[in-house]
């Protein structure tokens, strides 16, 4: 049974125009790009109306305190998702944010709001007061926060606002879900928080804790792409697939990982992508079958001289066995490429192991692999 | 390759107790006992039990985890202090895959103290530290506990020179007692640099500082009868955090390589803040369980690392939510937490009883009123559990200590409490006689340096430049408003303003507004102080009670002797008001807390649903004209952009690339810009505009509709000074003409824009607070001739704002092949708006 999407909704936030800040040219259409997979059939497949909650700043207010959005905007759009009612939301909450972010602790991070400067930094939003607001009220059965911004320390002393009043929100929540369970107020509250799912969480960071996220130029398009979404897009776009066409948390964050990574080397920056999923046990970005299945490669191996018995080729758990006496020392293969596992050589005689990595080989083109390689 | 294949024979099966017919092997050789490994399948998915480091002497290193797999292909991923390696192996049926330590060669075991199995250790500096641990380098130096510093670089060669630059070290009030150029031994060839003292028991403050080099400051603290050694590592200039630390009961004792390893090991756990379940869990641990527990009577130090390692677990295993502990592993934890409770505790409490990061250990909410901490503790941990006690007790951090001050702005980059700068010091310490003006200078921020190096303000000062009172800050001086008596006066009248707004305006009485509103000023300043709870403006800003209580007293101060208006600056401000950056920041959270209260919830779930905010008619008129200038400005030519946005920022001249669009999709975007634009101009005629003017006129109030009345009346935005320029103007224009009106109801023409024929009515309203000859003047605003809007039309159009705004995004920024969509989706978003009444 593929997963409902009609419950599922996005909070996306894009913040280029800052009073106070450097202005992020790619943040705005970082944003817009995200909500756009998020809007596909066959992407987030958030179609409906106002399942997709953008929330963008690009222009500039003359009173800088008031400049939008700040954290009022982001209080009154969470308010708008419904959480004043004390109910079930939906199945999965997307928030995404591309901006400036600061941090002063390691769990925590502050999300700039376009009235924040570097000595005011309180004009943010602390991801803490979302987390724990959809972690410990149970609004939605999954929340996945993606935050494209850099992760400094700064010397000026800040307080990121909340978003709401967790307490008062979850007691409110509590009090309702037990009415609706034919409960008596005040004393059974109890009751219906244990009856609530434990709340999935998986949290997509741009970089590591005092480290920063990087913007540059894309060669390909001539605009600046903050380096996390492009990354992010290009998996969820299919990169980031299993075989069965599915796109699981650890499928992402590996090619995130690794992606991210490639990406910042390209642009002579250093720049790596921090995924926190130890409690996203039931996430599944996307199922089986919604995309095309991998393309294959063409695979000629090369197999030196010196090799006198046979070569073992492991796919997983499967193995497939070349015989080299028998079949001479070139052996064309057909294989699927992906980012990972890599496949594995194993020549019997002299014993001898190599690692076959397709990742970055060109579909349509012959790859040619020597064995053993050279030292 | 860093694998080998090994067939399994009956022997290992036997060794194992497991029948591996249909699995295979994998061991891999772990790089330190106190590396983490873990393993994953093709999937990606995390194959658990894999997580046990056990001892193996076939493994390079000695240790090694080994784990049964179904044949298939897996990811190991090892961590050691905080760098991870990652190898993709095959693991087959009824084999062994051995992982060697050559997979690893990127991690390796260090540590700061000189040891022989490590790798970035020298034999010369090992031996300087065991000899220099035992003998006085400062024989001048007296008092009852000891300090042994030993700072040391791996390339001496290369740094030799400058390796322990700029290290200072200070007492607890800031009063210079070395900066290591004396009274050391030292060797530049060997890279060493030794400082062994008797100094008084008590609280110290290492300091790394000068010019060119970051200001980093670090506690130490030395007890009574014991000799506290210090190990810095040192590139080209000390690195404070690197520290590690131990204590023995005399000078003369050798140091214990095997203790310093296991401290070095326990801090990684918490420099790296990593899972400290693997390090408690491992065989090291708890075969050599003696390291941290027998060795304790010779090295204290272990023991309050293994406390506080003990209790991270316990927070790590307290949270279920987080991960998954199995039933042994409980029952292994639960020891080690009555070993800490019934052993390790009251030993440290009888050895070192002042040492602060053992008087945190002791805190719990019985004790808690007793202990108090001037002085900080050596471990961030200890800080951190400190700072949640004190936010209940008002005593744990007595107000403007060094604790109180440090506790705002923690570096949380290493396990050791340290400040790069603090927004404010202990009293005693600027007053300190003894302090050089050089290290004054390393030790205080430099402003002007601190200004250079923000980067270009964008900040919109004019409104801060109205008045002095406004909570607002210039983004070049931290926090510049100080809630004085003089804002606290004005607070009271823009409370008052509202008061009259909500209770007349809102109902549509504004003709029965009173034309003189009497304010007392000082009775309402305390009815809205007197709704804060100090309890609560702790919690909520994390800070010490004690300083909560005494923000919160001194401007109930305040609030009880305003002065009267034009005395203010003369108004002597306590010392407790003075303007410290913390004591700005405090005023200005109780303000807002003083504002809008936290409602206590009631008994009445339905009660308690939050109601929604009505729909106000600025808040639509900002997000239709935000949607219209995003539809203009790509339908600008890249030229214009430029122009336009040439005052933005640096990056922004760099040429965009121009999004394509057709000539149809450019002539849609600009009519519906312009559409959108006479929405939210027809919105904005309908609203009220307030505005609240100081006794010379001065405009130090506005809401926002009146804000959007100043804006340009063309699309394109503006650079950030061409809109600041123009509003000031404006405003300025407005100031004058509202000045000549008289109180009740008068018409005025738009005297901001001439040229367009819009009468104005406005009521004007005197505030005026007789006992402080406080005067201000409420204008309330409405355009002639123009009906009111209903607000269930408002609410239809606030319910289209997010499809509004998602669709003209998509259209600006989306694909090509979406753009028809888009078009449509928007194309509806309009006629839904037209057919919509009143408008």
């Amino acid at each position: 049974m593929p997963d409902d999407k009609s419950k599922d909704y996005a909070i996306v936030i894009g913040i280029k125009a800052y009073v106070g800040l450097r202005p992020l040219n790619s943040a705005v259409e970082d944003a817009v790009k995200f909500a756009e997979w998020l809007r596909r059939p066959d992407g987030g497949g958030l179609t409906g109306n106002g399942q997709v909650i953008p929330i963008l700043g690009e222009t500039f207010y003359p009173e800088w305190l008031k400049a939008e959005p700040n954290a009022d905007t982001i209080k009154s759009k969470i308010y708008e998702l419904g959480i004043n009612r004390g109910k079930k939301i939906g199945r999965r909450l997307y928030i995404y944010f591309s901006g400036h972010g600061f941090t002063d602790n390691a769990d925590e991070i502050a999300m700039a709001m376009a009235n924040a400067s570097l000595n005011y930094l309180d004009n943010s939003i602390s991801l803490n007061s979302f987390f724990n607001l959809f972690r410990q009220v149970g609004y939605f059965e999954q929340i996945i926060f993606i935050l494209d911004c850099c992760r400094e320390q700064t010397k000026y002393n800040f307080t990121p606002q909340s978003v709401a009043n967790v307490q008062q929100m979850k007691s409110l929540f509590d009090a309702i879900t037990d009415l609706a369970n034919g409960g008596n107020l005040p004393n059974a509250t109890g009751a219906a928080a244990a009856e609530i799912p434990k709340v999935r969480d998986l949290f997509v960071f741009a970089t590591g804790y005092g480290e920063q996220s990087y913007a540059p130029t894309d060669k390909d398009i001539g605009e600046r792409r903050g380096l996390l979404t492009k990354a992010l897009l290009e998996g969820l776009e299919g990169q980031a697939a299993l075989t069965d066409g599915s796109i699981t948390v650890p499928s992402l964050r590996a090619f995130i990982q690794k992606r991210v990574k490639e990406l910042a080397v390209d642009h002579k920056v250093t720049q790596e992508a921090q995924i926190r999923d130890e409690n996203s046990e039931g996430i599944l970005i996307k199922e089986p079958g919604s995309l095309p299945p991998p393309s294959q490669i063409n695979v000629k191996i090369n197999i030196q001289k010196t090799v006198k018995g046979s070569l073992i080729l492991y796919d997983r758990d499967k193995s497939e066995v070349f015989d080299v006496q028998q079949s001479g020392f070139v052996w064309n293969i057909p294989l699927e490429k992906r980012i990972a596992p890599p496949y594995f050589l194993e020549s019997t005689n002299p014993v001898s192991y190599e690692k076959l990595d397709l990742s970055n080989a060109t579909v349509g083109e012959e790859y040619v692999f020597s064995f053993p390689q050279s030292k | 390759m860093c694998f080998h294949f090994r067939n399994l024979n009956n022997k290992d099966e036997e060794s194992t107790g497991k029948d591996l017919e249909s699995h295979g092997i994998l061991r891999v050789e772990v790089p330190h006992w106190s590396s983490q490994v873990q393993i994953f399948d093709d999937s990606f998915n995390p194959v658990a039990a894999a997580e046990k480091i056990n001892a193996d002497p076939k493994s390079a290193s000695g240790y090694s985890t080994e784990t049964e797999l179904p044949p298939g292909v897996y990811q190991i991923k090892t961590s050691l202090e905080g760098k991870t390696e990652s190898e993709w192996v095959p693991v087959r049926p009824d084999r062994l895959t051995q992982v060697t330590t050559d997979a690893w060669d990127n991690l390796e075991f260090t540590s700061s103290t000189p040891l022989q199995q490590i790798k970035n250790a020298d034999k010369a500096q090992i031996k300087a530290a065991q000899k220099m641990s035992r003998q006085l380098t400062w024989k001048k130096s007296k008092g009852d506990s000891g300090l042994f510093l030993f700072i040391r670089t791996s390339n001496p060669q290369k740094y030799g020179k400058t390796f322990t630059e700029g290290l200072q070290l200070y007492d607890d009030r800031n009063n210079l007692i070395t900066d290591f150029s004396e009274n050391v031994g030292k060797s530049a060839s060997e890279g060493w640099l030794a400082f062994n003292a008797d100094l008084p028991e008590g609280g110290y403050i290492l300091r790394r500082g000068r010019r060119g080099v970051n200001v980093r400051n670090q506690v130490v603290y030395l007890c009574r009868n014991w000799q506290t050694e210090i190990f810095i590592q040192s590139r080209r200039y000390p690195s404070l955090g690197t520290m590690n630390v131990s204590m023995k009961r005399h000078r003369s004792l050798p140091q214990n390589a095997e203790a310093a390893e296991a401290a070095e090991t326990v801090l990684n756990f918490l420099r790296y803040k990593t899972d400290v379940r693997v390090l408690l869990d491992s065989d090291k641990i708890k075969n050599d369980w003696n390291i941290l527990l027998d060795e304790k009577f010779a090295n204290p130090w272990l023991g309050i690392l293994a406390a506080y390692a003990i209790l991270k677990l316990e927070e790590e295993v307290g949270d279920e939510q987080n991960r998954e502990t199995t039933a042994h592993q409980k029952q292994s934890f639960q020891e080690y937490f009555s070993l800490m409770n019934q052993q390790l505790i009251p030993f440290l409490e009888r050895e070192i009883p002042s040492h602060p990061d053992v008087r945190a250990l002791l805190l719990n909410n019985e004790k808690s009123e007793v202990l108090a901490f001037p002085f900080p503790p050596m471990l961030w941990l200890s800080l951190k559990r400190i700072q949640t006690y004190s936010i209940r007790h008002a005593d744990i951090v007595p107000k403007n200590c060094l604790t109180d001050c440090v506790i705002d702005k923690p570096l949380v980059d290493s396990p050791w409490t340290a400040w790069n700068h603090l927004n404010r010091y202990p009293a005693d310490f600027e007053k300190s006689a003894k302090m050089k003006t050089a290290t004054r200078k390393a030790l205080m921020p430099d402003k002007q340096k601190t200004r250079n190096s923000l980067p270009p303000d964008y900040g919109f000062q004019t409104r801060a430049a109205e008045s002095d009172f406004l909570p607002q800050f210039q983004s070049d001086e931290p926090l510049s408003f100080t809630p004085d008596q003089k804002a606290l006066q004005h607070i009271s009248v823009i409370q008052t303003a509202k008061n009259v707004v909500n209770e007349y305006v809102e109902s549509g009485k504004i003709k029965e507004i009173p034309e003189v509103y009497q304010l007392n000023s000082s009775e309402q300043i305390n009815q809205m102080l007197g709704q804060v709870n100090a309890e609560q403006i702790s919690s909520i800003y994390n800070i010490p009670l004690s300083r909560a209580e005494s923000g919160l007293e001194n401007l109930k101060r305040q609030g009880e002797t305003l002065p009267a208006t034009g005395q203010s600056d003369d108004v002597a401000v306590s010392q407790d008001a003075q303007n410290t950056v913390s004591e700005t920041s405090l005023g200005q959270a109780i303000i807002g807390y003083a504002v809008n209260p936290a409602t206590v919830p009631s008994d009445d779930p339905e009660s308690r649903i939050v109601a929604k905010p009505p729909v106000k008619i600025e808040n639509l008129v900002g997000q239709i004209r935000a949607s219209a200038e995003r539809l203009w400005l790509i339908t600008i030519k890249p030229e214009e952009k430029l122009s336009s946005s040439r005052n933005i920022s640096k990056q922004s001249s760099e040429a965009e690339k121009d999004i394509p669009l057709t000539a149809e999709e450019s002539e849609f975007a600009r009519s519906l810009a312009l559409y959108l634009k006479d929405i939210s101009d027809n919105l904005l005629s309908r609203a009220d505009f307030i505005v609240v003017a100081d006794s010379q006129h001065k405009i130090f109030d506005k809401n926002d509709a009146f804000l959007f009345l100043l804006l340009p009346q063309t699309l394109g935005t503006p650079s950030a000074a061409e809109l600041v320029g123009g509003l000031s103007g404006k405003q300025a224009r407005w100031e004058s003409a509202l000045a000549s009106l008289p109180l009740g109801d008068s018409e005025i023409n738009d005297p901001s824009d001439e040229n367009r024929a819009r009468l104005f009515l406005v009521r004007r309203t005197l505030i005026e607070d007789k006992r402080t000859n406080l005067q201000a003047h409420l204008n309330i605003i409405r355009e002639k001739n123009i009906e009111a809007i209903e607000n269930s039309t408002l609410e239809e159009i606030s319910g289209m704002l997010s499809d509004l705004t998602l669709f003209t995004s998509l259209f600006a920024y989306g694909t090509s092949t979406g753009k028809i969509e888009y078009k449509k989706k928007l194309d509806g978003i309009v006629a839904r708006i037209m057919s919509l009444k009143g408008l």
